[in-house]
């Protein structure tokens, strides 16, 4: 049993603002998040990052001009308990100390059907990262039915091997 | 349990599921009680969060057992026990209740303290239980005090029960704790009325 070894984000939901129409768009900060779900012995565990910063050129109309690069600060992670998240500042995990920022910087997106969209990008974590390649999913629905004008849910969605992305979190605390 | 009772009147003994599932749930109590107090100062690692896993399939499991117990309680009623006053009559009635409500009550807020932290519980490792609110560190600050302290109230009112059943055993003399021991057939044969 390796409780730790999915700690790294398997999923980050974004939610970004849209103002409908073809013009580029940009994220509401704090209407969005970044939420992960990591496995511990089988149970699902939720988490977040509490500060991040997005530089996104939304354009629904011409997805392959669209731009979405993210800054997530990692010691602002939101995990169950506050010895959790001081757990995955350390060496061993995200060693916030030196590298405090993850990236994501997409390289293409593509229009998937009806408000759906394919992120695809280079996740940085810890350094490594270059030639890695993520793949998002990106909706633009409608999480309320009061709104007008439903915002943009993405998940993106890790395909590279955890193991290498981390560097040396195998050598978790025994 | 049917054949036992022409020899052990039924105003005397429990039956021998309802003692069984007593002590269970009295083993189980101590244990999770215990680990949960335990558990708070471990420091974060995979073996920790294997302890707290234990402490939840402890608590959904003495919830079940509490769930048996009154369904066989509904079946096979109480053995009454004639001779006490009225008063100890109305306490010991309270607190079996409070008992029941404690011990259905306490998992429960653990469950939903979990959920509010964000950590979903699989029972035994194999039953996913649905997350009963989303996560919340607010919420899940209240919850965590409330558990604890129904976890301290049942603490409370457990040494009353066993300190009743003690005071009867050894200072009044009576049966009352008799007829939640096992081994009853040599007890029964002195005190049959």
């Amino acid at each position: 049993m390796k409780p730790f070894r999915s700690f790294v984000p398997p999923l980050a939901a974004m939610l970004l603002a849209a103002s409908g129409g073809a013009a580029a768009q940009g994220v509401l900060i704090d209407k969005s998040e970044i939420r992960f779900v990591s496995k511990q012995m089988g149970a699902s565990v939720e988490g977040r990052f509490r500060r991040w910063k997005a530089n996104v050129d939304f354009r629904p109309g011409d997805p392959a001009k669209s731009k979405a690069n993210f800054e997530i600060e990692l010691a602002s992670i939101d995990l169950a308990s506050e010895a959790s998240e001081v757990e995955t500042r350390r060496a061993v995990w995200f060693d916030t100390a030196k590298f405090p920022v993850a990236t994501f910087a997409s390289t293409a997106v593509r229009s998937t059907g009806a408000d759906r969209y394919e992120v695809a990008g280079t996740l940085t974590i810890k350094g490594c990262g270059e030639g890695h390649r993520r793949t998002c999913r990106a909706t633009q629905g409608r999480l309320g039915k009061r709104r007008r004008r439903g915002p943009v849910h993405a998940e993106a969605t890790r395909v590279q091997n955890r193991r290498r992305r981390l560097g040396g979190h195998r050598r978790h605390r025994q | 349990m049917a054949s036992v009772r022409p020899i052990i009147p039924t105003d005397v003994a429990y039956t021998r599921t309802a003692i069984a599932l007593h002590w269970l749930a009295v083993a189980l109590i101590v244990i999770g009680f215990t680990i949960g107090l335990w558990m708070v100062d471990l420091p974060i690692a995979p073996q920790t969060i294997r302890i707290y896993a234990y402490h939840k399939w402890i608590g959904v499991t003495v919830f079940l057992i509490a769930l048996a117990r009154l369904a066989w309680r509904l079946a096979h009623p109480v053995p009454s026990f004639t001779g006490l006053p009225e008063w100890q009559r109305r306490a010991s009635s309270a607190s079996h209740f409070l008992l029941y409500l404690l011990m259905l009550v306490i998992p429960i807020s653990g469950w939903l303290y979990s959920s509010a932290t964000g950590v979903q519980v699989v029972y035994l490792g194999v039953i996913v239980l649905p997350k009963l609110v989303a996560k919340n560190d607010a919420l899940a600050a209240v919850l965590r005090s409330v558990h604890y302290t129904l976890n301290f109230t049942l603490l409370a009112l457990v040494l009353v029960h066993a300190g009743a059943a003690l005071r009867h055993h050894y200072v009044e003399r009576d049966r009352v704790l008799s007829r939640m021991l096992p081994a009853m057939p040599a007890r029964n044969e002195e005190s049959a009325r």
